[in-house]
C-alpha cells in the first residue's frame, strides 16, 4: 500500500515566508507519510474461491418471487437511451444515460419522472461526453471524459461549479465524507502512451490527491473500462479486472486483497489462469479484443458479491457478446462462487438481465421496452393484473412502455443451483 | 595605532546579514530551478501531445488503408427512421453511383460521430449522404436520432452485423466513404476530433467540388 501527498496549491506570499511555509508543509507531509507504516493489526487472510460452472440456471432457483418492477415514466422529451449507471439516494432514482442521450435523469421510487439535467455543449454546466456520475448526499458529480472536467450539481441539478482534473477519471465513488474513490489513468496528458491505472481517494471539492494505491507497474495491465467499483457498508472493493483479484478499501484506507477468484481450467476462449499468470500475454490478448472484461460489474449487498465475466473468442468480428457472458456470484457466508452462463425462465423470454446497481440489500436490472413490451404482449389480461402487482405503482400497470423497466430483487440466500 | 573592538551589534548585523543572503540565494537557486522544471514539464508535454498526434494520424492511415478497396456486403437489409426494412442495395441503385456513406455503431466515440453529421448536414449538397448505424435496438436508434436532430437519411442495421463483405469493420471506427453499382468502398475516410479539418476539407472536396 502506497501512501502518496499530492499537495499542489501555490503560495503567493513573501520569499521568507514561503520558504516557513513550504518547510511547515513538508513537517506536516513527514508527519503524515508516517500514516503509511501504520498497517492494520490485522490484515485479513485473503480468501481464495474456486468456481462451480452452470451452463443454465433457472431463474426461479436464483431469484426470489418478491421482486418489483418501476417502469420509468417521462414525456417524449424525456426518453432515455441507454443505462449506463443507477444511483439510489435519498427517495431518489438517478440514472445516466452516457451512451445515447448524454443526460441524468432523476426519478422517485415509483418511477415518476422528477427531472434531468446536463447537455452537451461547451457552456457552463455542459459537457462533450458522459462518463460517469457520482452522487454524494450533497452534490452530484458528472465526469467529462473529453476534457478531464468534473462538474458539480446540486441534487436539483443546479449547476454549482466545474473542476478541472489532469486525468482521466473512468469510474468514482463517494468516499466517506466529501472524498471520492476514484479509479483513473496516472498519466497527466490527454494522449499519453504511457498510462497506467491506480486506484487513489480524492478530495471533493479541492480535487487534492489523499492517497493512492497500486504502484503503477503493476496497474499497467488493468482496462480502462468502468464498473469495477462498488461499495457496501461502508466497505469499498475494487476488480483488477485481468489479475481476477477482488480488493477492498475500509473508511479508515486500509486496503486488502480478499478475494482471489479461482477460474480453474474452465473452457473458455482463453485460458483466465494464463491470462493472470502472464501479464504481457494479458495485454496483447486484451488489445486483440480477445478479453472483454473477467471481472466487470462488481456489485455487493448483504448476502452476495455478483460480477460479469466477458470473454470473447480471439477472432471478436461479428461474435456475439451476450453468448460469451457469464454471471458470477459469490456466496459471502458460506464462501462458495458460481459462474452461470444463461440463466432460463418459463415463457422462454427471460426478464432477467445482469444487475447495474443495488438498492440496499437487492439488485437492480434494466429490462429495455422492446423485450419487455414483447414479454407484456404474450400474458393474458389476469396475468398481466398478477403482474401488475410487482409495479412499485400498480396503477400504472399497461401493455407497453416506452422508457426502460427497473427490476428490483434479490438472489436466494440459499442459492440453489 | 589601536584595533578596537568591533560593537556586539557588528557581529548580530554580520549573522543577520549573512543569513539574510544565504536565504536569499536558497529562494533564488530553488525558483530558478522551479522554473527550469516547469519548462521542462511544458517542453516534454509538447513533445508527447505531438508524438499523440502522430500517432493518431498514423493509426487513423492505417486505418484508412485497410477500408479502402473494400466490399459493401449484398443483400444486406436495414431498417429506416419509420422502422421499415429496406434492401441496402436499392439505396445504392437510388443514388446512382454517388452514394456518400458514414457508418459508425454505439461503440464508436460520439463526439467523432456528431462532428461529421454536423459537417455533412452543413453542406447543401448532403442530400447525397446517407448514414448506416448499429445500435443495440432501434429504440436507441431513434432516440439518438431524435436527441441529436439528425436530418440526414439514416439507416439501423443490427448491433452485431458487418456491413462489409470481408471482416475488418472495428466497430469503434466512425468512417466515409461512397460507394458505387459494384459496392467498392472508395475516398475512404476515418472520422477523429483529433483532426476535425480534415473531416471538413474531406466533406467538402466529396460533397461540393
Amino acid at each position: 500500500m502506497i501512501w502518496r501527498p499530492g499537495l499542489r496549491y501555490k503560495v503567493m506570499y513573501s520569499d521568507t515566508s514561503q520558504v516557513i511555509i513550504r518547510l511547515l508543509i513538508a513537517g506536516f507531509c513527514c508527519s503524515c507519510s508516517n500514516l503509511k507504516d501504520k498497517q492494520p493489526l490485522e490484515q485479513p487472510i485473503p480468501k481464495r474461491l474456486p468456481f462451480e460452472f452452470r451452463e443454465s440456471v433457472a431463474m426461479a432457483d436464483l431469484i426470489e418471487p418478491d421482486y418489483t418492477l418501476v417502469p420509468l415514466l417521462a414525456d417524449s422529451a424525456n426518453m432515455i437511451g441507454a443505462v449506463s449507471k443507477i444511483v439510489f439516494k435519498d427517495s431518489l432514482i438517478y440514472i445516466m444515460d452516457g451512451r445515447i442521450t448524454q443526460k441524468i435523469y432523476v426519478y422517485d421510487t415509483k418511477g415518476r419522472f422528477k427531472y434531468s439535467f446536463g447537455e452537451l455543449g461547451s457552456g457552463p454546466g455542459e459537457y462533450n461526453t458522459l462518463t460517469e456520475m457520482i452522487v454524494t448526499g450533497k452534490n452530484i458529480y458528472a465526469s467529462d471524459g473529453s476534457d478531464f472536467t468534473l462538474l458539480c450539481y446540486l441534487p436539483d441539478g443546479t449547476f454549482q461549479y466545474e473542476m478541472r482534473l489532469d486525468y482521466w477519471l473512468y469510474e468514482a465513488l463517494p468516499y466517506n465524507r466529501q472524498q471520492l474513490l476514484v479509479y483513473a489513468p496516472t498519466d497527466l496528458s490527454f494522449n499519453s502512451a504511457n498510462e497506467a491505472l491506480v486506484l487513489k481517494i480524492i478530495d471533493a471539492d479541492l480535487i487534492t490527491e489523499v492517497a493512492g494505491f497500486f504502484p503503477y507497474q503493476e496497474a499497467h495491465d488493468d482496462v480502462p473500462f468502468r464498473g469495477y467499483l462498488c461499495a457496501y457498508n461502508n466497505t469499498y472493493s475494487f476488480a483488477r479486472p485481468l489479475y481476477n483479484k477482488i480488493y477492498s478499501l475500509d473508511s479508515a484506507r486500509n486496503l486488502y486483497l480478499r478475494y482471489e477468484l479461482d477460474f480453474g481450467v474452465h473452457n473458455w476462449p482463453i485460458s483466465v489462469q494464463q491470462i493472470s499468470q502472464d501479464p504481457e500475454e494479458s495485454e496483447r490478448l486484451f488489445r486483440e479484443g480477445g478479453i472483454m472484461s473477467i471481472v466487470h460489474r462488481l456489485l455487493e449487498t448483504k448476502e452476495q458479491m455478483v460480477f460479469q465475466v466477458i470473454m470473447m473468442p480471439r477472432d471478436n468480428s461479428g461474435a456475439d457478446e451476450t453468448a460469451n457472458t457469464w454471471l458470477c456470484i459469490i456466496d459471502k457466508s458460506k464462501d462458495k462462487a458460481y459462474a452461470m452462463h444463461t440463466v432460463a425462465d418459463d415463457s422462454g423470454l427471460t426478464m432477467f438481465t445482469f444487475p447495474i446497481a443495488t438498492a440496499g440489500n437487492r439488485f437492480v436490472s434494466v429490462l429495455y421496452p422492446e423485450l419487455f413490451n414483447e414479454f407484456l404482449g404474450r400474458l393474458s389480461k389476469d396475468e398481466l393484473q398478477t403482474l401488475g402487482k410487482r409495479l412499485a405503482d400498480p396503477t400504472l400497470i399497461r401493455r407497453s412502455y416506452q422508457n426502460p423497466v427497473l427490476l428490483i430483487y434479490r438472489f436466494k440466500a440459499q442459492l440453489n443451483i | 595605532m589601536t584595533l578596537t573592538k568591533p560593537p556586539d551589534k557588528f557581529w548580530q548585523l554580520l549573522v543577520v546579514l549573512l543569513l539574510g543572503l544565504t536565504t536569499t540565494g536558497l529562494v533564488y537557486n530553488h525558483r530558478e530551478k522551479e522554473e527550469v522544471k516547469e519548462q521542462l514539464a511544458a517542453t516534454q508535454n509538447e513533445w508527447q501531445a505531438c508524438l499523440a498526434a502522430g500517432k493518431a494520424m498514423a493509426s487513423i492511415m492505417a486505418r484508412q488503408w485497410q477500408l479502402a478497396g473494400c466490399k459493401m456486403r449484398k443483400g444486406l437489409l436495414v431498417r429506416n427512421r419509420q422502422g421499415k426494412t429496406v434492401l441496402l442495395d436499392s439505396l445504392v441503385e437510388k443514388y446512382n453511383d454517388q452514394l456518400l456513406v458514414l457508418r459508425f455503431s454505439w461503440r464508436s466515440c460520439q463526439d467523432c460521430q456528431l462532428q461529421e453529421i454536423n459537417y455533412i448536414q452543413q453542406l447543401r449538397s448532403s442530400h447525397r449522404a446517407v448514414i448506416i448505424a448499429s445500435f443495440e435496438t432501434f429504440r436507441d436508434f431513434e432516440l439518438y436520432m431524435q436527441t441529436y436532430k439528425v436530418a440526414l437519411p439514416a439507416y439501423f442495421l443490427e448491433s452485431g452485423k458487418d456491413l462489409l463483405a470481408n471482416r475488418v469493420e472495428n466497430s469503434s471506427d466512425v468512417y466515409s466513404f461512397i460507394t458505387d453499382s459494384t459496392y467498392q468502398m472508395t475516398r475512404v475516410h476515418v472520422g477523429s476530433t483529433s483532426f476535425p479539418q480534415l473531416s471538413q476539407t474531406y466533406y467538402q472536396t466529396i460533397l461540393v467540388n
